[in-house]
């Protein structure tokens, strides 16, 4: 059951919250949602997406970590004013832990957009969850880091307590090419772009994501400048590590300083064959300026194979009421591989920001889709970048009965091609929320729904319709970090 | 870079079902030529008759392609399989056609059978050879994919484009214009021609017919000569891509009513098989 915050009082009594003006957290909060477990109640599940990060108002929960996980126990129990859920909401990625309710509990759910609006108002919200971090998940993610994998542990516990946590908005300069080396990074959660200075112009020449780390190479030589600029791709978290502590690092443990040098050589090696490989150097570019690399899922089509049939186009209207949600054009990243208009389930979706109903939502394999309530206002399509989503009219028969549905099949021959059921009101990014106030007068009198329209991967279906259709094999939904992996820095 | 450098395009990919095809058909041709006498030749009988009915399975499972390609929501295996089986079954049909024939023509039903056959075949080679030569072609260039509509909408705004820059010139300027340039952006035809060259040849062709056209052109026009030429180059490349789409589906005109009439063919075939 779903209560609205407002109907709750006492968030000052949260730890989290204690801090902080409680009018203005009040309307911080005012989107987010309160829920009721009973005991045994699943409230997160292992490897299924949850955008929410969670705060015990009341109650107690128990945390089932995977074996194996290392941490504090297989078992964590959590109790009033603790906060779950935090790392998975901030980083996109899948729950790490089964997460049950051992008493009736009442939990305030945060959104992910919410959170990140939290940390950035709220100073103390934001110390207190570096804190949590560093005490729950970052002596974990340092041992994650393969330079770390023959170093103590009492060494890393130290490092633990000294190093610093820095985040940075889509697009913010980490540090210049040529600035001081004052630290050594790790990424936390998002993504940068390395790049350098090429006769004034900007050349990208390696995308790096969460879990690697960057800025050792100035500091492997006393006194080098920073070799190349490190910008922010998406909203950025990291661990910076001081020149101090590196140092030592290395002159405890020589054998990491031999693999940082063999590392930096082969990204000098890479370096030179990007600028050497026009195609290379044109496709990483394209990749990081089309916001490709910080998506989920990406449907690409081979130009090579793709015989311009459209059977795709077609299998995605039969797929989803004679709409197709698919549009075959748009621009290609490298020589062959073309990417066309269809959601890329964003990790750091803008689409979900501002729903003022929250009919758009994420599933738990991640997928992002719109809910039947959705009432076509075209937040979503105005806040998409890429013009993923449409918002269009249906027709209010839609609903009708199985049997007018099957007369419509057997003699309606509009129904039967899916013209009659839609019609494009406007695609994003801009645009679209003012053609679609146009449009909303003209509905009004037609009696038509409005509803925002995108690929929902095939919700519902064993397989996605324009890849299971495509005569030739050229289209094909992939993860992108993994088909652009090449493009990721060494090490 | 595997992702990244070069399409999965791979014609090594076909190495099984090619080797699998060639396995079946010496298999065939072995046992037909073991028993290579009269009766066992005879396509109602022996052999003949069970190449006969083999056929007629593989064509029955090879006129399902078109089925299945209007079942979308159907999910009966995956297109592209389907498409691929589709070539392959088709090369082992080849051979158990003529194994059942016994490589003769017979009667003229059948002759007329055989030879409504064979143009199915070659025009499926055709169609084979246009679906791997068609998109490397478009591949190659530019960097945008556009559908036909979007590329004959654009053809039509180059004209006016073109028209507008032709504006308020010279006598010289749209004389060269209107004789040389404007009847090509109008041209609603399909230059067929250009299935047969490279996109590069094309715009190698503009460019050195434009360069001969400044020569004539006043000094202070060139420039605006040059722009049109860049609009003329634009649309003879649009015109490049249209004719290869074209191709495809003009193929499918021939390839699908050829092998209607084969099936029709193929029904009093079958009709005078059990008659008789």
């Amino acid at each position: 059951m779903n209560l609205k915050l407002k109907t709750l009082s006492g968030l000052s009594s949260i730890y989290l919250f204690a801090d902080e003006n409680q009018a203005d957290l009040a309307a911080a909060l005012g989107d987010c949602e309160v829920s009721e477990y009973q005991p045994e109640e699943m409230i997160c599940r292992e490897g299924e997406y949850d955008e929410n990060c969670h705060v015990i108002l009341s109650g107690m929960v128990r945390v089932g970590l995977p074996r194996g996980s290392g941490g504090r126990g297989s078992r964590i129990i959590l109790s009033d004013g603790e906060v779950f859920g935090e790392i998975a909401a901030m980083s996109g990625a899948p729950r790490t832990a089964d997460i049950i309710a051992m008493k009736p509990s009442i939990i305030l759910n945060i959104s992910r957009s919410s959170m990140f609006s939290l940390l950035d108002k709220f100073g103390s919200i934001k110390k207190k969850m570096d804190a949590l971090y560093r005490e729950r998940a970052l002596r974990s993610q340092l041992m994650k880091i393969p330079m770390f994998s023959g170093v103590s542990e009492s060494f890393v516990d130290g490092l633990v307590d000294r190093v610093q946590m820095g985040s940075y908005a889509k697009g913010d300069v980490i540090f210049n090419e040529g600035d001081d080396a004052d630290a050594f990074y790790l990424i936390r959660y998002g993504f940068v772009k390395v790049s350098q200075n090429e006769d004034g112009k900007e050349k990208a020449l390696a995308y790096l994501k969460e879990g690697h780390c960057f800025g050792e190479m100035a500091l492997l030589n006393e006194g080098e400048k920073r070799m190349a600029t490190i910008s922010a791709i998406n909203r950025v978290e990291v661990i910076k590590i001081a020149v101090e502590d590196f140092s030592n690092l290395l002159s405890s443990y020589p054998g990491i300083r031999r693999n940082l040098e063999s590392a930096a050589g082969q990204r000098e090696d890479r370096n030179v064959q990007i600028s050497q490989d026009a195609n290379l150097a044109n496709t990483l570019r394209t990749t990081i300026e089309d916001g490709v690399i910080s998506t989920k899922s990406l449907l690409i089509m081979d130009t090579t194979k793709c015989v311009q049939c459209d059977t795709c186009v077609e299998a995605c209207a039969a797929l989803h009421n004679g709409k197709s949600r698919l549009v075959r054009i748009g621009a290609k990243i490298n020589s062959f591989i073309f990417i066309p208009t269809s959601c890329r389930n964003c990790e750091d979706p803008t689409c979900m920001a501002q729903c003022p109903t929250g009919a758009i939502t994420r599933d738990s394999n991640g997928e992002i889709y719109h809910k039947d309530f959705c009432i076509g206002c075209g937040g979503c399509a105005g806040n998409c970048p890429f013009g993923n989503i449409t918002i269009s009219e249906l027709d209010e028969d839609t609903d009708k009965g199985i049997i007018k549905r099957i007369y419509a099949l057997m003699f309606d021959r509009g129904s039967e091609k899916g013209e009659s059921q839609y019609k494009d009101l406007g695609r994003g990014p801009g645009g679209s929320m003012a053609k679609g106030r146009e449009a909303d007068a003209v509905m009004r009198k037609r009696k038509k729904k409005r509803k925002a329209v995108k690929c929902d991967m095939c919700r519902g279906f064993s397989y996605m319709g324009c890849v299971y259709n495509c005569p030739t094999g050229a289209a094909r939904r992939v993860d992108p970090t993994e088909f652009f992996s090449d493009l990721t820095s060494v090490g | 870079m595997d992702n990244l450098e070069k399409s999965d395009y791979n014609l090594l990919k076909s190495v099984w079902p090619i080797l699998f095809i060639v396995i079946v058909c010496a298999l065939l041709a072995v046992r037909y030529s073991m028993k290579i006498d009269e009766s066992s030749s005879s396509p109602g009988a022996g052999m003949g008759l069970v190449y006969g009915i083999l056929s007629l399975a593989l064509i029955v499972i090879l006129s399902g392609y078109r089925i299945r390609k209007s079942l979308l929501r159907t999910p009966i295996g995956s297109l592209h399989a389907w498409a691929q089986s589709h070539v392959y079954m088709g090369v082992i049909l080849i051979v158990l056609v003529f194994l059942h024939s016994g490589f003769r023509t017979g009667g003229m039903l059948s002759g007329l059978l055989l030879a409504l056959f064979l143009l199915v075949i070659a025009s499926g080679i055709i169609g084979a050879i246009l679906y791997k030569v068609v998109p490397l072609s478009l591949s190659k260039y530019g960097r945008h994919v556009m559908t036909m509509e979007v590329i004959g909408a654009r053809i039509e705004k180059l004209l006016a484009e073109a028209d507008k820059q032709a504006e308020n010139r010279s006598a010289i300027f749209q004389e060269t214009y209107s004789k040389h340039i404007r009847p090509s952006l109008a041209s609603q035809q399909v230059n067929w021609g250009y299935i047969f060259i490279e996109e590069d040849e094309v715009i190698k062709t503009c460019k050195a017919k434009m360069e001969s056209l400044q020569q004539d052109t006043p000094a202070d026009e060139v420039y605006g000569m040059s722009l049109v030429g860049a609009i003329y180059a634009e649309k003879e490349r649009l015109a490049y891509k249209w004719a290869m789409l074209n191709s495809l589906r003009v193929w499918l005109y021939f390839h699908v009513p050829l092998t209607m009439a084969m099936l029709v063919a193929l029904s009093f075939h079958l009709l005078g098989s059990f008659y008789y």
